[in-house]
């Protein structure tokens, strides 16, 4: 989008182009996306809107804008890189004009001495001075639009071949995870510990997981914490979350086991499927006071207990704290219920992204361009000298000096030149 | 009663002393309030930065872990910055708008105050480093553009006529300047902190209230570049854009951690 358009090319493709890549729609959508941005995080929080359909669309037609102008970028940048440009002066640059006696060489000498490339070029009773600097800076600017072109286009990727997907895994508890999006092939992930290490004042220190990840003959052991996740055939492991698994056992009147499985917070089993009598196991407190049962007085297993509700057609029929290894029973019902053992779980992410790579590729590029393009600023200089009656005339024009630099540009120009063009810069 | 706080209530104390020398001057133009509020806010510095090192020694890391502790970081740096930019142009008027700024913010993040800790396990990252000091550095020169903002308002509406014109686009010059060096640092910012929350979570963009204001900010800059440089927009409207993007970096730091949850509700 830093290069202005100044005539719209005929041919009707060539029409949309120039409006997909025209600088005032790249302005216009990033209002619109900065503002529907504001306005989602501020009024609908918990509202889907970053991932909607529409939103997207909008995304991917700024993608668009920009992947248009870059192009078009490239293409001027590459004659600007070759020669001088000898293109007139539009609205956006500033001039200035006066009367002087110089010659052009004078005036070609006193921008070369600033730096800049030279073209001279003689048109009628006019000399016309052609000047530019800078080049590097417009290469930064086109880099940063390319740079968000190669980051969408990472994104993409990510989008179309790469997959998450949570597993959660007790201690000594072996899950299998997908390696594909396909989830054809798999590997076995094997939680040997979960612990959570503290400082001095009681303060977490770092969670971590003891796992092993096997497939194909490979097998690694690491230990995942949260900045050091494991990776291990394309796919990448993180810790996530972590907690403690309650295991609840139905059993029958003569004491056999009739079910058994582990719960995690607000976790279900089902008691009596003919009456929908059900199980929720709603909290683990490894440290319980009688005095607020819903809050643990400290993460040891100090007096554990598991807040337990029953319920019957979604309806809460019973609920109470129970003990490990308490017989809890429901009126009615031969079976009886136990708590049996705790585990700690950890909450793992499995995620492949082939778009990755090529996202930090495009996060490089737009750091690198943009210290590029803000430190060197492209600037042109036009001079043309014309004699006439009133002897010769100035008239200067300049862009890329923004803020007030065009106008000390032109002061100095003019005093340089009145002087004397062999003034050094 | 804690070193570091008392050290940094200090800096916030000459900072508003240094306010009310340099808002005196800007009514009376005496030359002494000038050199009493420099010299004020001379100490406030050195105040700040003792804060700084307490609060380091304190924590055992660099004060980067809380909006407390990254508040005082970006407060003396806003105080550099103008210390350098005062060195540099006689523009007198911008200490009372930068030091007003300055006791402001030292002022809101005391009232954040928390004790020092160690490190979170989500902080225990080299890309803290990177990540926060990116910040500083960007929120500190975006500080010191909104100063000049103001100030060219400021100017507009009170200055002399005599030399109004050339003092407003100096003025104006210095803050796309100073918008210039701040923008690749506040890209710089949010790539980090993508790349970080790749290495930490497996995702480097989840529109988290504060990437998603974060490049609410970049964008009203990024539109602030293009307006300045490209379209040639008025000086007036530009100016109004720093002010605004400013407003939006504050909203990006302060109000999205108060306000709004998520992945840096930490910062809190």
């Amino acid at each position: 989008m830093l290069m202005d358009v100044k005539s719209q090319p005929a041919g009707e493709w060539r029409r949309v182009l120039y409006d997909l890549s025209s600088m005032n729609t790249g302005l216009a959508l990033m209002v619109l996306i900065a503002g529907i941005a504001l306005v989602a995080t501020l009024a609908f929080p918990q509202a889907e809107v970053f991932h909607s359909p529409w939103f997207r669309a909008l995304l991917a037609l700024f993608c668009v804008n920009i992947a248009c102008c870059t192009f078009r970028q490239f293409r001027a940048l590459w004659a600007v890189s070759r020669r001088v440009p000898r293109c007139s002066p539009s609205a956006s640059w500033q001039r200035s004009q006066w009367q002087a006696n110089i010659t052009a060489a004078e005036v070609e000498q006193f921008l070369a001495n600033c730096r800049y490339r030279v073209h001279t070029v003689q048109a009628g009773t006019e000399t016309i001075v052609y000047a530019d600097k800078g080049v590097a800076g417009r290469w930064g600017a086109a880099g940063v639009h390319l740079a968000i072109v190669v980051i969408a286009a990472g994104a993409l990727i990510g989008n179309l071949f790469g997959f998450t997907q949570s597993v959660v895994v007790g201690k000594e508890e072996a899950v299998p995870v997908p390696l594909y999006k396909t989830g054809i092939q798999q590997a076995q992930l094997t939680l040997a510990d979960f612990r959570i290490e503290y400082y001095p004042d009681g303060s977490v220190s770092e969670y971590l997981s003891d796992v092993t990840i096997a497939a194909d003959n490979e097998q690694v052991q690491q230990t995942i914490k949260i900045n050091h996740p494991l990776q291990f055939q394309g796919i990448t492991v993180y810790q996530m979350d972590y907690g403690h698994q309650v295991l609840a056992r139905i059993h029958g009147p003569d004491g056999t086991v009739l079910s058994a499985s582990w719960l995690t917070d607000d976790g279900k089993l089902v008691i009596d499927g003919e009456k929908e009598i059900t199980l929720q196991m709603i909290k683990y407190i490894p440290d319980f006071n009688p005095h607020r049962p819903a809050v643990s007085l400290s993460p040891l297993p100090n007096n554990p207990k598991v807040l337990y509700a029953f319920y019957q057609q979604n309806e809460a029929i019973d609920w109470g704290v129970a003990d490990f290894g308490q017989r809890m029973r429901l009126q009615g019902n031969d079976t009886w219920i136990e708590f049996a053992q705790v585990r700690p779980y950890s909450a793992l992410d499995v995620k492949s992204d082939p778009g990755v790579p090529v996202v930090m590729a495009g996060f490089l590029l737009l750091s690198i361009a943009f210290f590029l393009s803000m430190s060197i600023r492209y600037q042109q200089v036009q001079i043309r000298i014309s004699t006439g009656s009133k002897g010769m005339t100035i008239h200067a024009a300049v862009s890329g000096l923004a803020g007030g630099r065009g106008e000390l540009f032109f002061e100095e120009l003019e005093e340089r030149l009145t002087k004397g063009a062999s003034s050094s810069c | 009663m804690l070193a570091e706080h008392t050290l940094f209530f200090s800096a916030f104390s000459f900072y508003f002393a240094a306010t009310i020398c340099y808002i005196a001057y800007l009514v009376w133009l005496s030359r002494g309030l000038l050199v009493t509020g420099k010299l004020l806010a001379g100490i406030g510095l050195i105040a700040n930065t003792m804060a700084l090192i307490a609060r380091t020694l304190a924590a055992g890391h660099l004060p980067f872990a809380s909006m407390y502790e990254f508040g005082m970081a970006m407060v003396w740096l806003i105080v550099v910055f103008w210390f350098v930019v005062d060195r540099r142009q006689r523009m007198p008027a911008l200490g009372a708008f930068m030091l007003m700024l300055a006791f402001m913010l030292a002022g809101a993040f005391l009232s954040f105050y928390q004790e020092a800790k160690p490190l979170i396990p989500a902080l225990k990252s080299n890309w803290l480093m990177a990540h926060v000091i990116t910040a500083v550095i960007a929120y500190g020169a975006l500080a010191l553009s909104f100063g000049m903002a103001t100030l060219y308002f400021w100017y507009s509406k009170f200055g002399e006529a005599a030399d109004k014109e050339k003092t407003k686009l100096k003025i104006a010059f210095w803050v796309d300047k100073t918008i210039l060096f701040a923008m690749p640092f506040l890209t710089l910012l949010i790539v980090t902190g993508a790349v970080w929350a790749e290495y930490a979570w497996g995702s480097y963009w989840r529109w988290d209230p504060k990437e998603t204001w974060s490049l609410i900010t970049w964008i009203i800059y990024s539109i602030y570049l293009h307006g300045r440089m490209i379209k040639n927009w008025t000086v007036h409207r530009t100016m109004g854009l720093a002010v605004v993007g400013f407003l939006a970096v504050l909203f990006t730091f302060i109000g999205v951690n108060v306000l709004l949850p998520g992945l840096h509700s930490y910062a809190q």
